[in-house]
């Protein structure tokens, strides 16, 4: 209908050639561009603090979170009762520690692991993909049939079996996830390749005798990118979910000296059932807004990456 | 060309789509009319408006797009834009264009289009591979739009066939098998009160070409159905006039939609209907999927029948057996039908008149023959020459220069002029008019506005 | 059309994802060495050197890899899953399954149906009604509900609607009142009924209506919050997938043909629509059993997921290897039923391959 117009995609397959265009209309949407600010703000504050923690006001470095074991019980915001007092923003919590303090660092906790283990995910789910789709045959059966095998198993509780099986460790933790991470990445690689693969490009670089190698990730990848980073952005937020789960039943091996947002809602809920909310609502409230934010953000991505919606 | 009234008359139609970068003026004041039996060409490049035209006027525009901005649509008595302009509005903002909807004018507008389209108006799509629904039966889907314009034809069929007699059928069946009087058996049928049914039953056995005489007095004689008794609910749906489709409907009405389902599909000779009929779409190769389409559009014989490219997507063989029976349905129906195309071979083979479109006006109409012995404007004259020709052995074809333009930001003055050989200033800054050059053949061009002049 | 023929193909293609997945199991098991399965199961009130040896014979572990899977795999068949020790239960591991798994169903079911009825007529009208206001409404709704973290959720629902902080309108936790958990001859001591360990069931059985009620207010809230959970993925699916079939040609055409608004989206999109939603139930189905498990534990409701955390602290491997293999096998079991409703639904997919 509208065809004529020239920067209509006709090809069907998104690409990140027009980034500009793309962060226009990511943009454009009012929840996304919340979203994209959120997680800035947040992976900010998890920078900042690596690296100048100073500048979020807290002074002590990681071993020495002010703990109060004489006064272990949770303090409430300091601006319950006084306004102009925002010494405690959050309150504290068991055993006493700043939960403002403990909330950032587990932020930088929080998505260094997400970033890890989606990332280990999507390059080996992302190379897999592309040789599956490139290649045909039994290696796509079998990388196909692989993928089916890993959907089948119900990642928190491998998670739990890992970490019994393994050692409780967030590196374990991580390469068990990674390992159960790969097929979503696979299966989306695999569809966009299957379609890119046959556009007249890919022939043409074909016919001119390029090797398979360079065809597959400087023709072919850069083209099946789009569905890709989106399901990153929402993976991240799923994966601070899981963690957050897994810490909540106890799993991984926070303490208030490495704290989790998992652990510190579950440290909190205690407490919650006795008048002081803050110690739960906080912790959950920073988990919320991060996951909705990266969800918020991912779809604004499929949006802006769909030319459907480019017209 | 029978009937001299005109069935559908667009005025000054306007359709404008709202993207991102901007307003997309798809039709920018598009008029033409089509007279009863008379078929009607639509031809120009991918992009240029044919579709939006026949959307336009189905008001099938989505909401969500688009709207009709302008115009007037006139369907027999019926203005088939006024609702639908009420309902959806193109705003222009400071930034960029808006839609305005109006839910309630909306589910006006569909109520009121729902009891013309599919009935009196219906329209053949593309792509037959996405047309009809994957997941439904080929039956139910014709037995649907049956169900929503035709219960009361339904419940007269099985009325009639109760209510004839033996004798009544025996003069019936006489004069079919003597001579084929069908005009007697007509005005047979209107005398004897509630036997209006029977007549495209009969009609539609004295058609078929795939068996004998001596077989179809059997079946005439076959209608006469023994089982006197009509239910009551029957009796109640015989004057059915709303499109919704009633919620239980008794059995013996479904068996009579199959029926007429099977009988439209032979129509548009379909082997072995009463197989396709248990068939889901995918089943069926794309010729045969756009001959159900077909028959779901003729379903309930529609006085204008707009097919949309309905050849585009099919091989040579299946496009010419698809003509053929759209031809028939001309010839024989005497249809009405708006025909969309970009084929001039197919058109000149169809149409009685063609309308040529450039980038959403229509900037030529004559007579097929006149169009393409004599093309005045300049475009079509480009069109007639990238045809290949048998005869002249020439090696390279003409083709226009450059292509459709962008029509947020369309040419000024006449569309054409960016890719037009006779460019004149006036051109560049005024957009010409429909003028008549000859009889039944006008023309937007400057060239012969011109001429007139001098 | 043969839709039997296809159902045994979907069959035979289960063998190899349960091998794959026992594998998996199998393998993560023993990843860690000898000492690490051997650490993972001794209890500390036996003998070191006693222990070991019996351990070893047990799995086998002086052989090569091969054939303890093997044997893991014969135990399994055999109904042999190991022996499971915690605090709520102690015996055989297909015992503890038999008696939690049903209470698991059970919640799973409710959630899953409350879920769908909610889900997918949102889903459909903010589909129809794109970019109004409802759907900016169930759009925000179901943002909230895929990124809110379920246990946060359960805690807020349990703390403020089941103890007097904020309104106590419902029970706290468990599967029943306390005052019932003792004196009632088929309810043991964790609120777990025969003779169909589900409370519901098993009080209509017995004919005792109190308990019956009890037991019904004590399922809203953990099925609430599991599905809710459920719900924006539901709704959000059927919301894309129904503006992608509202697209589609064959909704034009239904237009075309007259037929009326309800009428074309019941008949022409909503059947279209679905057939993604089912697709993605199978994963939906993986996630709500995940929720389960956080759900079961805030909610102290004792299913299969409460048994598992209960493992987990207690240290107890055998538990926990059981609840990792029954949760695959219960994923895998549920894509097949997904994939025979997809066939079913889908008549395209039947000729598939």
């Amino acid at each position: 209908m509208v065809g004529a117009n020239g920067w209509y995609l006709k090809s069907g397959s998104p690409r990140l050639n027009n980034f500009k265009t793309t962060f226009k209309l990511l943009l454009r949407n009012p929840g996304s561009a919340i979203g994209l600010i959120v997680v800035i703000l947040y992976v900010a504050v998890a920078v900042i603090d690596q690296v100048y923690p100073r500048l979020l006001g807290i002074t002590t470095d990681i071993n020495t979170m002010t703990t109060n074991f004489t006064h272990p019980v949770p303090v409430p915001p300091s601006w319950l009762h006084n306004f102009s007092n925002w010494s405690l923003p959050f309150g504290t919590t068991f055993p006493g520690i700043d939960l403002f303090q403990a909330i950032i660092k587990s932020i930088r906790i929080d998505l260094s692991f997400s970033v890890a283990v989606v990332a280990g995910g999507c390059i080996i789910g992302i190379i897999l993909g592309l040789y599956s789709a490139f290649f045909g045959k039994w290696l796509d059966q079998l990388i196909m049939r692989l993928t089916d095998i890993f959907f089948s198993i119900p990642f928190l509780v491998l998670a739990i079996a890992a970490g019994f099986f393994l050692g409780r460790s967030l590196e374990i933790l991580a390469i068990v996830l990674i390992l159960v991470w790969w097929p979503t990445y696979a299966r989306v690689v695999r569809g966009q390749t299957l379609s890119v693969k046959e556009m007249s490009y890919v022939e043409a670089a074909k016919s001119s005798g390029v090797n398979n190698f360079r065809i597959m990730f400087k023709h072919i990848l850069p083209n099946t990118m789009a569905p890709v980073i989106v399901q990153v952005s929402f993976d991240l937020a799923t994966m601070i979910l899981l963690l957050a789960m897994l810490d909540f039943i106890g799993f991984t091996p926070a303490n208030a000296y490495l704290p989790e947002l998992g652990y510190l809602a579950s440290v909190g809920y205690g407490y919650a059932a006795i008048g002081d909310w803050w110690t739960l609502v906080f912790p959950g409230l920073t988990i919320l807004l991060l996951a909705l934010s990266m969800n918020l953000l991912g779809d604004g991505l499929r949006d802006a990456f769909d030319p459907r919606l480019r017209r | 060309m029978s009937g001299m009234n005109t069935i559908l008359k667009v005025e000054d139609l306007k359709t404008q789509f709202v993207s991102w970068n901007g307003l997309v003026k798809a039709l920018d004041g598009i008029s033409f009319e089509i007279r009863s039996g008379e078929c009607l060409g639509l031809v120009g490049e991918t992009g240029c408006g044919k579709s939006v035209t026949a959307l336009s006027i189905m008001n099938l525009i989505p909401e969500t797009s688009g709207a009709v901005t302008g115009g007037k649509i006139t369907f027999e008595d019926y203005n088939l834009v006024e609702t639908q302009m009420a309902a959806c509005k193109v705003i222009q903002t400071k930034t960029k264009p808006r839609l305005k909807v109006r839910r309630s004018k909306i589910k006006e507008n569909s109520r009121k289009m729902n009891k013309i389209r599919g009935g009196m108006l219906s329209m053949i799509f593309q792509e037959p591979m996405t047309t009809l629904n994957p997941v439904m039966t080929i039956g139910e889907q014709i037995t649907d739009v049956l169900y929503a314009h035709q219960i009361s034809e339904l419940t007269q069929r099985i009325i009639a066939r109760k209510s004839i007699t033996e004798e009544e059928l025996r003069v019936i069946y006489k004069h079919c098998v003597e001579g084929n009087d069908l005009k007697f058996l007509f005005d047979f049928v209107d005398l004897n009160n509630g036997l209006k049914g029977i007549v495209p039953q009969i009609e539609f056995i004295i058609n078929r070409k795939d068996i004998t005489n001596y077989r179809k007095k059997k079946m005439i004689s076959d209608l006469f159905d023994k089982d006197r008794s009509v239910p009551t609910q029957i009796n109640r749906l015989k004057v059915w006039k709303s499109i919704r489709v009633p919620r239980f409907l008794p059995p013996l009405l479904k068996q009579e939609a199959e029926k007429v389902a099977i009988e439209l599909l032979s129509k548009v000779s379909i082997p072995e209907p009463t197989k396709v009929i248990i068939q889901y779409p995918h089943e069926l190769s794309g010729g045969m999927r756009q001959r159900v389409v077909i028959a779901i559009a003729i379903a309930c014989n529609p006085h204008l029948l707009i097919a949309d490219e309905p050849t585009t997507a099919l091989d040579v063989t299946t496009q010419a057996q698809i003509l053929d029976i759209i031809k028939d349905l001309k010839n024989i129906h005497s249809m009405s039908i708006l025909f969309i195309t970009h084929d001039l071979g197919v058109i000149s083979d169809i149409s009685d008149k063609v309308a040529v479109m450039y980038a959403g006006n229509i900037v030529e109409m004559a007579y097929t023959e006149n169009l393409f012995e004599r093309p005045k404007h300049p475009y079509t004259q480009g069109l007639l020459k990238s045809i290949p020709v048998y005869e002249q052995k020439k090696t390279e074809l003409a083709a226009i220069p450059g292509s459709v333009p962008n029509l947020v930001h369309p040419p000024e003055g006449c569309r054409f002029n960016p890719r037009c050989d006779h460019v004149m200033e006036i051109c560049r800054t005024t957009k010409p008019v429909m003028t008549e050059v000859e009889e039944n053949h006008s023309v937007a061009c400057w060239l012969y506005s011109k001429k007139e002049e001098k | 059309m043969n839709l039997v023929g296809y159902v045994i193909r979907r069959l035979i293609l289960v063998i190899p994802t349960i091998i794959g997945a026992t594998l998996i199991v199998f393998l993560l098991t023993r990843a860690g060495g000898t000492n690490m399965i051997i650490a993972a199961y001794l209890n500390p009130r036996i003998p070191y050197a006693v222990q070991k040896a019996a351990l070893v014979a047990e799995f086998h572990l002086n052989q090569p890899l091969y054939i303890q899977y093997f044997y893991f795999m014969n135990g399994l068949l055999h109904g042999n899953w190991g022996y499971t020790r915690t605090g709520i239960f102690s015996g055989p591991v297909t015992t503890a399954i038999g008696i939690y798994f049903p209470n698991t169903i059970q919640l799973a079911i409710v959630a899953f149906i409350i879920a769908m009825i909610i889900g997918i007529p949102l889903g459909t009208i903010a589909a129809v009604r794109k970019d109004t206001w409802v759907d900016q409404i169930t759009r925000v709704i179901a943002f909230i509900g895929i990124s809110l973290p379920i246990f946060w959720l359960a805690q807020l629902l349990q703390t403020y609607l089941g103890t007097p902080q904020g309104i106590k309108i419902f029970p706290l936790q468990g599967t029943v009142s306390s005052i019932y958990l003792s004196g009632i001859p088929w309810i043991n001591n964790y609120g777990v009924s025969s003779p169909t360990h589900i409370m519901i069931i098993d009080s209509l059985i017995h004919g005792n209506l109190p308990i019956f009620f009890s037991a019904v207010d004590h399922v809203i809230l953990p099925a609430i919050t599991l599905a809710f959970f459920t719900l924006a993925g539901i709704m959000r699916y059927m919301r894309n997938s129904t503006v992608e079939v509202l697209n589609q040609d064959y909704v034009k055409f239904a237009r075309a043909k007259g037929l009326a608004e309800p009428r074309v989206i019941k008949k022409y999109a909503r059947r279209n629509a679905l057939i993604p939603v089912v697709t993605i139930s199978g994963l939906t189905l993986a996630s709500l059993l995940g929720g389960a498990v956080i759900t079961e534990t805030v909610y102290g409701y004792p299913g299969i997921g409460y048994w598992t955390v209960q493992a987990m602290q207690n240290f107890d491997a055998g538990g926990i290897l059981g609840a990792t293999l029954l949760f695959s096998f219960t994923i895998i079991a549920a894509n097949l039923v997904v994939d025979i409703i997809y066939a079913y639904i889908d008549p395209r997919i039947r000729l598939g391959e």
